[in-house]
């Protein structure tokens, strides 16, 4: 109950105003089709560096909160999901809407994802610490293989894209080579001098992110999604409120499979939301209402993308092994304040604090999220009035802006342009920009316990001895070849089923 | 994606591999290990991307990319990265906010696929000063942040 005494730190002014402007602007992201929750915290990252590392890290959690759950008001108002994480949300939402239920939709949407992300924050705060303490018992060579691990589940579910996702992955992992090498100081890879003091962890994101989405927005700059009239009415918060008490199995259903699914490295909002409305159907005793308009099948997506939020930060804070690509950058946010995942942060003398307030953040930033979700639902349709055009214009002002005053540097935009424009053409040979990212913040702590690793083993027991053998070696390396032979299956039987449509058709 | 594009992605990866091993061959010792296992990693993988392209031709599958779509707006796309280099190449001779202001009100305008009347050229020139405006009063006046200021601001 230690950590609970660190909670009172979240009530400053500057906290909760911290938390108020991050649940706005994360449900501004979040409603907008073309931005991301993961390029939102990635734009956010720079403006982390002027203020403390529990601010920063607090500002971050909010706009990932707010921007899961901002990501339904689009899948309900124009059947577009603003987030992954809201594609099942958009099955009955859209027809919602569409009889003039929007709003109902989006009290659904937000209170369901309020109770989800309570769940997910309680869940992070009892299982962090033990994961933790086992994470104290590892050495180089664990620590190499949870960077290995974490790349092969980045990689493993990217959509189909296996070995172009693990490409990726070591792609990030050499390029975060460039400049002085972690142990010995060598330069490496230094062909021109912008290049010297190697790549920085914001530009990279930054321009890994924003760039390709800046210029899929350029793209598509004639599309105009159709939009839904929206008129709010009175009463509809009770309504709300009663029809989750008669939905106890879909709550505990959808939180209880988020929380898991957040848990499980690189699953995702999207997985947990599908899975969990999937499940709901099943059970249900109407399982033909779900898709006609049926706001439980709202509240069961709702519900588990939000609780992989809180659960996506288990792995994250205990192992340094992101539960989801927005946890992947959210990771980026930790190192810049110098604070590296492990027990460390659960430490009292140490990082406690930080960590405890930025748990009890993501707590009261549910509610943030709720409340600011209820508000906005009246106006979230002149949101997304904003064009891809002007969408395009904003976005790349942030990103200079972002990149630059990280540390006052020309050179960091232009490498965060050319690490863009690189993603962006191999975006277009479905090459994904999450395994690379994930790379670029694993590789020098890889690369970094190899060499230790290394140095260790040639005194010792022997470089494959020390490496391949012991028990936690062998469950790590047993997890990555499950993540990759997990991946290969999935892409092997989505192969097969396209097929056998293609002999159908 | 069509096995066209797929054989490109197999050369894009293998040529990565090789730009990397190309600058590496003055290197020697520690500081090179890792980044040579990783080289090696990419050609193998590489290869194995090929392997499966080919198991894939064999038996081809129907995929919607092979469907023509909308053209590729190649000059739009091009006109926006080239806006992006002067903009980083001008940002700290001009000021942020100026260059800022300058490419989201230019590139904005040139873009559209609309009329470009003077109503709509003054309210886009309201949108964008009032965007960057809230920049500079948001970053530069309440959190002073440091930002290039050239010879205008």
């Amino acid at each position: 109950m230690e950590m609970l005494s660190y909670f009172g730190d979240i009530f400053t002014f500057q906290n909760l105003l911290i938390l108020l402007l991050g649940s706005i602007g994360g449900i501004f992201f979040g409603a907008m089709p073309g931005l991301s929750p993961t390029m939102a915290v990635a734009l956010l990252v720079p403006f982390t560096f002027y203020m403390d590392a529990a601010s920063g890290l607090l500002l971050l959690g909010a706009v990932y909160t707010s921007a899961v759950a901002g990501g339904a008001i689009t899948a309900i108002l124009i059947n577009i999901p603003g987030a992954p994480a809201s594609i099942a949300t958009m099955f009955d939402g859209a027809p919602m809407a569409k009889q003039g239920r929007g709003q109902q939709a989006l009290y659904v949407a937000f209170f369901g994802s309020l109770i989800g992300g309570l769940v997910g924050v309680i869940a992070l705060l009892f299982f962090t610490p033990p994961l933790a303490a086992l994470a104290m018992e590892f050495g180089p060579a664990e620590l190499f293989w949870v960077t290995v691990f974490g790349i092969t589940v980045i990689a493993g579910l990217s959509g189909g894209m296996l070995i172009k996702g693990l490409f990726g992955g070591i792609l990030g992992m050499l390029i975060s080579c460039i400049g002085e090498s972690p142990m010995l100081g060598e330069p490496r890879f230094v062909v021109h001098d912008v290049f010297i003091s190697g790549i920085a962890i914001v530009p990279a994101l930054i321009g890994l992110f924003a760039i390709p989405q800046i210029l899929t927005l350029v793209e598509e700059v004639n599309i105009t999604a159709t939009k839904t009239k929206y008129s709010p009415q009175p009463g509809v918060l009770g309504k709300t409120i009663k029809m989750f008490l008669k939905w106890p199995k879909t709550v505990a259903l959808g939180s209880i499979l988020g929380t898991i699914i957040g848990i499980i490295p690189g699953a995702g909002g999207q997985v947990a939301g599908l899975i969990s409305y999937d499940q709901v159907k099943k059970t249900s005793k109407n399982p033909q209402c779900f898709g006609e308009g049926n706001p439980e099948g709202v509240a069961a997506s709702e519900v588990a993308n939000s609780s992989t939020v809180g659960a996506a930060m288990i792995p994250l804070l205990t192992l340094g092994i992101p539960g989801s690509p927005t946890a992947a950058v959210l990771l980026g946010g930790l190192l810049i304040h110098g604070l590296f995942p492990g027990p460390d942060l659960f430490d009292p003398n140490k990082y406690a604090n930080v960590t405890y307030t930025f748990i009890g953040g993501m707590f009261l930033a549910q509610f943030f999220m709720c409340g600011i979700g209820f508000f906005f639902s009246r106006y979230s349709h002149s949101i997304m009035n904003i064009s891809n055009l002007m969408m395009a214009g904003a976005v790349t002002v942030l990103a200079v802006f972002g990149t630059y005053c990280v540390s006052n540097s020309v050179d960091d935009v232009v490498i965060m342009f050319l690490l863009g424009l690189g993603m962006y053409i191999g975006s277009k040979f479905g090459f994904p920009s999450a395994p690379v990212v994930l790379g670029i913040i694993l590789g020098p702590i890889a690369e970094e316990n190899f060499l230790r690793g290394k140095l260790i083993a040639e005194t010792d027991v022997g470089v494959f001895n020390y490496f391949f053998t012991g028990n936690m070696n062998i469950v790590l390396i047993a997890l990555c070849v499950f993540s990759i032979g997990w991946g290969l299956y999935s892409e092997i039987k989505a192969w097969r089923k396209s097929k056998a449509d293609c002999v159908i058709a | 994606m069509t096995a066209k594009k797929e054989w490109v992605s197999i050369g894009l990866m293998v040529l990565a591999a090789l730009a990397f091993l190309f600058l590496m061959r003055d290197y020697e010792g520690s500081a090179i290990l890792f980044p040579r296992m990783m080289v090696i990693l990419m050609l193998c993988l590489a290869a194995i991307k090929a392997v499966a392209e080919i198991v894939r031709m064999k038996k081809p599958v129907l995929n919607i990319d092979d469907y023509a779509g909308e053209p590729y707006p190649w000059l739009r796309i091009i006109f926006v990265l080239a806006a992006m280099v002067v903009y980083i190449w001008v940002l700290e001779n001009l000021g942020f906010y100026t260059t800022a202001l300058l490419f989201f009100f230019l590139v904005t305008l040139a873009i559209q696929n609309f009329k470009r009347t003077p109503k709509v050229i003054a309210v886009r020139f309201a949108y964008c000063f009032g965007f960057i405006l809230f920049l500079y009063l948001l970053f530069s006046v309440l959190l002073k942040v440091q930002l290039p200021k050239g010879i205008l601001v």
